[in-house]
């Protein structure tokens, strides 16, 4: 076995053992922790493959970003509430078998699939670029756009509502014309 | 034995399989959004694994990476703003007392 | 294949121990946390024995590996021991051992004694990490862990109201030092294309940079160290640490993290050398500091606040040292320093752990309560004081020297007077605390002496405090100096030696005159000085910051804010009126045409939808179950 196969193994078991502390940790701060586990293992994930670039980005924004933005809204939500504990039972065993069932499903035909083409790795930062600012460019400036308007409608949607006339009185204004139109 | 395509894809079904179960048993909103964000880490990875094997010199699927890491924080911003104005409003984040959908 | 190439174990054993604290929080019991701790610092105070061994055999290990490459760009890690690494290896880890040892008794009965022996350990690993680097971006990712773990443990008994602002402080302020470590990296791969000390060192030889260039490095390189070292005028923070557990103040804020800019410095010798102007700036910013933080530390009546500016002033000796071009007598003092002031930091720490108060008024007396702890401290003192054949004496008497030989003679000037405040100072601290006659709101009478896990500690600094010294002294022919690679020892010069003891010894003579004798009362003398002046209130710098920097700073941060909504909401009123312009439209439209198709679709749909409605619970998750149940069925017949 090559180091890389040691490494992959190091790294996935503990990529799955975050996942399965997400959704089983009681605590919503350990879940949150989990899934930094499972994120930061994804990015040297990334590393094996050769894809740097990806890898730091999935630091910056998952590991970075995500997380802490998730431990925000741990802050300023109802603490007893996100201790919420799990569905019911009957719930829990079907969505598990159902898993179960799909990962079986789709193991299977992974094994079978004829992609198993060997190691390749290049580093492709530059190609990355090469791609992003020539062919993508139309769509990297509109995923720009798509974080902007993201941006603005967070910040609308998480306002406090006593600040009046931004976000109150268009709605009222609306149903106010609505009603003079009926 | 070398490092070889399919074990990303295992290990990504694996985390896909276990991000949706988490989505369909947690009671928390939050934990849902961030299970969602398990199930897009996986795709990300079937793609940057593609791309790493199946066409290394254009880096096409890693650019689909960068796309997707892009939607998923516009993603995760929303969310967490829907999940902080729900919780001020009514005092819900568990979410399956959200049932005011109901017909 | 040598011991040493096993050198990378040192740091990652205390960061393991660092991981199991994080992992198990308060799952298993205090002792095991205490014995994994000091029984892990235990195992890299033997490797860096080890490596001490190997080196003083003249054996070297400079390994690189790579660590990421961006295109054509790589980064390698990697390893390199020398005998400046492996005196530093050594001193970090004896102190730390110690430390770890001492705080059983000293934080016996903290809630969270497991977290705090989590953060001395990820301190040590980080430590351990800059001393075996052997490349300045390493060292740097190390550096800025040291400075997380210094605000961690600073921090650490957050309740009181003093913690957590010191903290902030020492972040911030060694932060702004670390910019300039930072450009300097930035600039350094821009120009050598490379971090690795020895190719750094081989360009600068050959003259393949820009001397201009390597200046500013050098000196960016000493903004970094002159934040972590707490040199004028980045020292505020340093008095301000000691609202930390006395132990990790011993370990980081007197012993080692320190000291670590001076090691920064050291390390990058050549670079200095290769502009010897900017030795002149090093130099001179150690000389201001070491005369500023003896002249502050007269007039502490506070313990710690006393042994706090004795160290930002013998930390601003070793960059004098630095400055007339010796680093090995800089390295030499950081050495004795640190065990001398570790057992200074860890007897006070005693003191206060016997008495309950940390003001020399509060004192007096306590010789005959704690023994012990007397006679640890007033050797450590002595040293300090640079009495012979006290370890003190050695070290300084090498700078003093080196200042005397490269002809600065204003460095030298400076020193002695220095030497001499440091005098004063240290017996002033001694006779108030230990001797003089218990006042009336003294908490002398209840003093015990401290358990022997905190004395034997004391103890066993106190032999090197005496001892140490030796090593570098010409009566054992300078083997410290050999061991560094400096071969021609200075001319040693017997009458600066006497210049050095008979100022020593004068500056104590004058505190006990003042404090025992009471012949004059300087708080009395110079009360325009010491009671209201300049040096009670610290020569006025933290004021200055206060309005120069942290106002103006919050004053540009509310203007931001204000503006910042103006435009944010400005935006969002364009949406609103846009959202709102075209709902009328839609609203319209939506009246006439489309309501009368709808209705009679939707009279359709409910009647099936009351059919159906059993399943449609409103629960997201129940539909998305059946959702995925369904993506199943699909997978199971297309993916066969």
């Amino acid at each position: 076995m090559s180091s890389d196969v040691v490494f992959f193994y190091i790294y996935g078991l503990v990529a799955l053992a975050g996942a399965i502390g997400l959704v089983t940790a009681p605590r919503l701060v350990h879940a949150v922790m989990s899934l930094l586990a499972t994120l930061l293992s994804v990015a040297a994930l990334y590393l094996l493959m050769g894809s740097e670039f990806l890898a730091a980005m999935q630091l910056f924004v998952y590991g970075g970003a995500v997380t802490v933005l998730a431990l925000f809204v741990l802050m300023l939500t109802n603490p007893e509430q996100n201790s919420a504990g799990r569905s019911g039972r009957g719930i829990v065993l079907t969505a598990g078998g159902l898993c179960v069932v799909l990962f079986g499903l789709l193991s299977t035909a992974l094994m079978r699939g004829q992609w198993n083409i060997g190691a390749v790795r290049v580093h492709d930062t530059e190609s990355l670029a090469t791609i992003l600012f020539s062919r993508y460019v139309l769509p990297f400036e509109l995923a720009g756009l798509v974080l902007t308007i993201a941006l603005i409608g967070a910040i609308v949607l998480a306002r406090e509502d006593d600040m009046p006339d931004v976000v109150a009185s268009p709605e009222s204004q609306l149903a106010d014309e609505a009603g003079d139109v009926a | 034995m070398t490092l070889g395509l399919n074990h990303f894809l295992i290990l990504a079904a694996a985390l896909f399989c276990i991000g949706i179960f988490g989505v369909l048993t947690s009671k928390s909103a939050l934990r849902v959004v961030i299970c969602v964000e398990l199930i897009l880490n996986a795709v990300n990875l079937n793609l940057a694994a593609f791309s790493a094997y199946v066409a290394p010199k254009e880096a096409v699927g890693a650019s689909f990476v960068i796309f997707l890491m892009v939607v998923a924080a516009a993603e995760v911003g929303l969310a967490l703003a829907l999940i902080i104005t729900l919780n001020r409003t009514s005092d819900i984040s568990a979410i399956d007392s959200m049932s005011r959908m109901k017909g | 294949m040598s011991l040493l190439s096993y050198a990378w174990l040192l740091p990652v054993i205390p960061l393991v121990v660092f991981a199991i604290v994080l992992a198990t929080g308060r799952k298993l019991p205090e002792k095991v946390v205490y014995s994994l701790g000091i029984g892990a610092m235990a195992v890299v105070f033997a490797g860096s024995l080890v490596a001490l061994w190997q080196t003083s055999h003249g054996l070297e290990l400079n390994t690189s590996f790579k660590w990421l490459s961006f295109g054509a760009n790589t980064f390698n890690f990697g390893m390199l021991v020398d005998p400046l690494t492996a005196t530093m290896l050594i001193v970090v880890s004896f102190v730390s051992l110690l430390v770890q040892l001492y705080s059983i008794g000293y934080m016996h009965g903290d809630e969270r004694i497991r977290w705090f022996y989590g953060a001395i350990n990820l301190f040590s690993a980080a430590m351990l990490g800059v001393v075996l680097a052997n490349n300045w971006l390493l060292m740097y990712m190390c550096w800025e862990v040291m400075g997380l773990a210094s605000y961690l443990l600073i921090g650490f008994w957050y309740q009181n109201a003093d913690a957590p602002p010191a903290a902030m402080k020492a972040f911030l302020v060694t932060r702004f030092g670390d910019v300039g470590f930072g450009l300097a990296l930035a600039l350094m791969y821009f120009n050598f294309h490379t971090f690795n000390f020895t190719s750094v060192f081989l360009m600068t030889e050959m003259g393949a940079v820009n001397p201009t260039v390597i200046a500013a490095i050098a000196l960016l390189f000493f903004a970094g160290a002159m934040g972590k070292s707490a040199q004028f005028p980045l020292h505020v923070w340093l008095p301000d640490a000691m609202a930390g557990p006395t132990p990790g103040s011993a370990l980081i804020h007197a012993a080692t993290m320190v000291a670590a800019g001076v090691y920064l410095v050291a390390r990058s010798f050549p670079l200095y050398e290769a502009v010897p102007w900017t030795l002149l700036v090093v130099g001179t910013i150690g000389t201001i500091t070491a005369v500023m933080g003896a002249l502050i530390a007269l007039a502490q009546h506070d313990i710690k606040k006393v042994l706090a500016y004795s160290t930002i002033s013998q930390l601003g000796y070793m960059f004098l040292a630095l400055g007339t071009g010796s680093w090995v007598a800089a390295i030499f003092h950081l050495m004795t320093h640190a065990f001398f002031k570790a057992l200074l930091f860890m007897a006070a720490g005693s003191v206060i752990h016997g008495s309950g108060t940390q003001d020399l008024h509060e004192m007096g007396g306590l010789a005959k309560k704690m023994p012990w702890t007397t006679a640890t401290w007033v050797l450590g003192a002595l040293s300090l004081a640079g009495i012979p054949p006290l370890a003190g004496f050695w070290s300084k008497d090498e700078i003093l020297l080196s200042a005397l030989h490269s002809g600065n003679y204003w460095f030298l000037g400076f020193g002695l007077f220095t030497a001499l405040l440091t005098a004063f100072y240290m017996g002033r601290a001694t006779f108030l605390a230990f001797f003089v006659k218990p006042g009336p709101d003294s908490k002398a009478s209840h003093a015990h002496e401290s358990p022997w896990v905190m004395t034997a500690p004391l103890a066993t600094l106190a032999v090197l405090a005496v001892t140490a010294g030796l090593i570098g002294s010409p009566l054992a022919g300078y083997a410290f100096g050999n061991f560094m690679g400096e071969h021609e020892a200075a001319e040693p010069s017997y009458l600066l030696m006497a210049i050095a003891i008979g100022v020593a010894v004068a500056g104590i003579s004058l505190a006990w005159g003042s404090y025992i004798k009471r012949f004059f009362e300087p708080d009395g003398y110079f009360k325009s000085w010491f009671v209201t002046g300049p040096l009670s209130h610290k020569f006025w710098i933290d004021e200055v910051y206060h309005h120069g920097v942290v106002r103006p700073v919050n004053a540009i941060a509310e203007g931001a804010r204000t503006a910042d909504s103006a435009v944010i909401d400005a935006i969002v009123r364009a949406f609103g009126w846009v959202g709102l312009k075209i709902s009328a439209l839609l609203a319209v439209f939506d009246r006439k045409g489309v309501d009368g198709a709808f209705d009679a679709f939707g009279d359709g749909v409910s009647e099936t939808g009351n059919t159906v409605r059993k399943i449609q619970n409103g629960n997201v998750q129940t539909y998305l179950l059946f959702m995925v149940a369904a993506i199943v069925v699909l997978v199971a017949v297309f993916a066969r």
